[in-house]
């Protein structure tokens, strides 16, 4: 059980160069906070600063208010599940387990004790013998989890825990980890690339990009007010639309992008009706629940994809229409930051 | 595999391998048998004698006082420049394993095994010399003739060896360090071990397969060890540096008896296939507790 702060994070691994750049966050106790963003944006350097793996170049951690900056990993009393597992091949899923107890010198008896309960816990009771290379890619997930878990620690650190699991298997794991967050209340700090996950995990959200923390919210708030089009872009499936006001009959400031989600642009065949902006039909996309339509405005104009009904109908060429609703139009800077919608 | 293949195909295939058959015989085989058939026989060419004698020169072997001094020897310049030459690249791989200017300095520690031993063998003589060597003139007082006593001139052997062949047991463990992945230390780091616990129950259990086949090249390698100790004193003095591969060297092309020569270097052979077996079948047992 623990509060963890950040307070302007850097680290550079070269002069001039920053891996992370001032990264300030506060995470209360019990929270599952993920921290998402492409590959190279940071995410698992500042993990490793949290751990203790690596040191910061400047600025403050703290757990439950007490620097760590100059504690190494083992006085810091915190867990990691790597994205590789990092389970020690050597070992049988037991000596695994219990690695952590034996180098703290837990007494033999309490030792046992601890792994039975930690394999029942985590359904791997019939595998204490075999090596992590005798064991699936779910089964090895659990291990590592279990190996984070047993030694009880004050900050779960997770990362890209799902990231090597397939499909079908990583929602299953996905609902699993939510799950032992909600009984075991400890803070978890969970990384990603992969949003999906991250909204449907997370109590709140840290976006980053480029080393700089663009947006921390809950899931909700980051995908349905994303302060910049970078945060807007990231999360939704299919990406957010993007285009300019006059593509889509609109005045604005000059420079200016307008951002709306599929969901919020209805789809048509044929001749537009009023107030709709006419374009052709370019792609049908049919997956099962809804259809992605993708059309063209006007000749060469910006291509939107609105989410209609399954039974979207129709072929590439077709003459088409699209409908926004105004009030879910999202309006971006030259900057890419964030403006107030204008009074419409 | 070959169940799915025609006649035809396995015939071709006969076709295909046998050039490489031939040179192997050539090169390997009919050495090996002609020192069988050699063996068998006494043979010495100035007195133009060839006839068979069955297994007497085996015979004689078990008898031979020079012969069990030889073995003798043999294991213990193995054993003891073996076990440095481990001891002293385990750290040198682990220094080597965590710094930045490793190729700069991997090249400098290169250098040793780049030298031919027989030039690195009188480089150690003239070094180690009792008149003039640099090394001995650093003694206190009068130094000591290493090589006037066979111990000390053993050990001026398994010095020689050790500096020329450290460098490569090092790049061999160096190879095994590197295939552990970082993962490993980071989480037995995260897992609370101290640099001492994580060296001991992760580094040291994953370089096993490393360690093995430094420990099994390095002992067969020295187990035939022949340029190092005739450079340095050429079994002497009285014979008492003398390994096998020397004396089988000198029997045969010395005294020019090739039969007794030939069973000395067959006896060899066996020895270090015996030592070759012996080490890849413990080093099996290991990779498996």
């Amino acid at each position: 059980m623990a509060r963890l702060s950040l307070h302007g994070l850097s680290k550079s691994f070269a002069a001039g160069q920053y891996a992370l750049r001032e990264v300030s966050l506060e995470v209360p106790d019990g929270e599952l906070c993920t921290i998402v963003g492409p590959s190279g944006c940071g995410k698992s350097t500042l993990l490793h600063l949290i751990a203790g793996l690596e040191s910061p170049s400047a600025g403050e951690i703290r757990i439950d208010d007490v620097v760590v900056n100059r504690l190494g990993p083992r006085e810091r009393d915190v867990a990691v599940v790597f994205q590789s597992y990092a389970l020690y091949p050597h070992l049988d899923v037991r000596r695994n387990l219990g690695f952590p107890l034996r180098v703290a010198g837990v007494p033999a008896r309490e030792l046992g004790e601890r792994v039975e309960a930690t394999a029942a816990m985590l359904g791997l009771g019939e595998l204490l013998g075999r090596r992590p290379r005798e064991l699936s890619g779910g089964q090895r997930q659990r291990v590592a989890l279990g190996r984070a878990l047993i030694r009880r620690p004050r900050l779960f650190l997770l990362d890209e825990p799902l990231s090597n699991l397939d499909p079908a298997l990583r929602s299953e794991m996905r609902a699993e980890l939510k799950q032992l967050h909600q009984r075991l209340r400890t803070t978890f700090i969970h990384v990603t690339h992969d949003q999906t996950e991250a909204m449907t995990l997370s109590d709140r959200v840290v976006v980053l990009s480029a080393g700089t923390v663009q947006q921390i919210g809950a899931p909700r708030a980051i995908y349905g007010a994303p302060e910049n089009l970078f945060v807007a872009g990231f999360f939704g499936q299919p990406r957010i639309n993007v285009a300019t006001p006059e593509a889509l009959g609109l005045a604005g400031p000059t420079g200016a992008k307008v951002a709306v989600r599929a969901e919020h642009v209805a789809a048509g065949q044929g001749a537009a009706p009023p107030g709709a902006l006419p374009g052709t039909l370019r792609l049908v996309e049919p997956l099962g629940a809804e259809t992605w339509v993708t059309v063209e405005l006007a000749q060469g104009g910006p291509r939107m994809i609105a989410r209609t009904a399954p039974d979207f109908a129709g072929a590439p060429g077709d003459p088409a229409w699209l409908r926004v609703e105004a009030t879910r139009l999202l309006w971006f800077g030259p900057d890419g930051r964030r403006l107030p919608s204008p009074a419409t | 595999m070959s169940a799915g293949l025609g006649a035809d195909e396995r015939r071709q295939g006969w076709l295909l391998v046998a050039p490489a058959l031939l040179v192997v015989a050539a090169v390997a085989l009919y050495p090996i048998v002609a020192g069988v058939w050699l063996s068998l026989h006494r043979v010495i060419l100035v007195f133009h004698e060839q006839r068979f004698v069955g297994l007497d020169n085996f015979a004689f072997l078990l008898e031979d006082q020079r012969f069990h001094g030889a073995l003798l020897r043999t294991l213990l310049f193995t054993v003891v420049a073996v076990a440095l030459e481990l001891g002293l690249a385990l750290p040198l791989a682990l220094l080597l394993d965590r710094r930045a200017a490793r190729g700069l300095l991997l090249a400098a520690l290169l250098m040793p095994w780049a030298v031919p031993t027989a030039v690195s063998s009188r480089l150690w003589a003239w070094l180690l010399n009792p008149d003039h060597g640099v090394l001995i003139r650093l003694w206190p007082g009068a130094g000591p003739d290493l090589f006037a006593e066979p111990t000390l001139a053993l050990l001026a052997a398994v010095l020689v060896d050790v500096w020329k062949t450290t460098p490569f047991v090092t790049l061999i463990l160096l190879a095994g360090l590197q295939a552990i992945p970082q993962d490993l230390y980071r989480a037995a780091a995260v897992d609370g071990a101290t640099r001492w616990q994580t060296f001991r129950t992760v580094t040291l259990p994953l370089l096993r397969p490393a360690l093995a086949l430094a420990l099994l090249l390095r002992a067969l390698d020295a187990f035939r060890v022949f340029d190092a100790i005739w450079v340095l004193t050429a079994g002497g003095p009285a014979n008492g540096t003398e390994t096998l591969s020397v004396y089988a060297f000198k029997t045969l092309m010395r005294t020019g008896d090739f039969g007794y020569g030939s069973a000395l270097a067959l006896v060899t052979f066996a020895c270090s296939c015996a030592l070759a077996l012996l080490l890849s079948r413990l080093a099996r047992a290991e990779a498996q507790p």
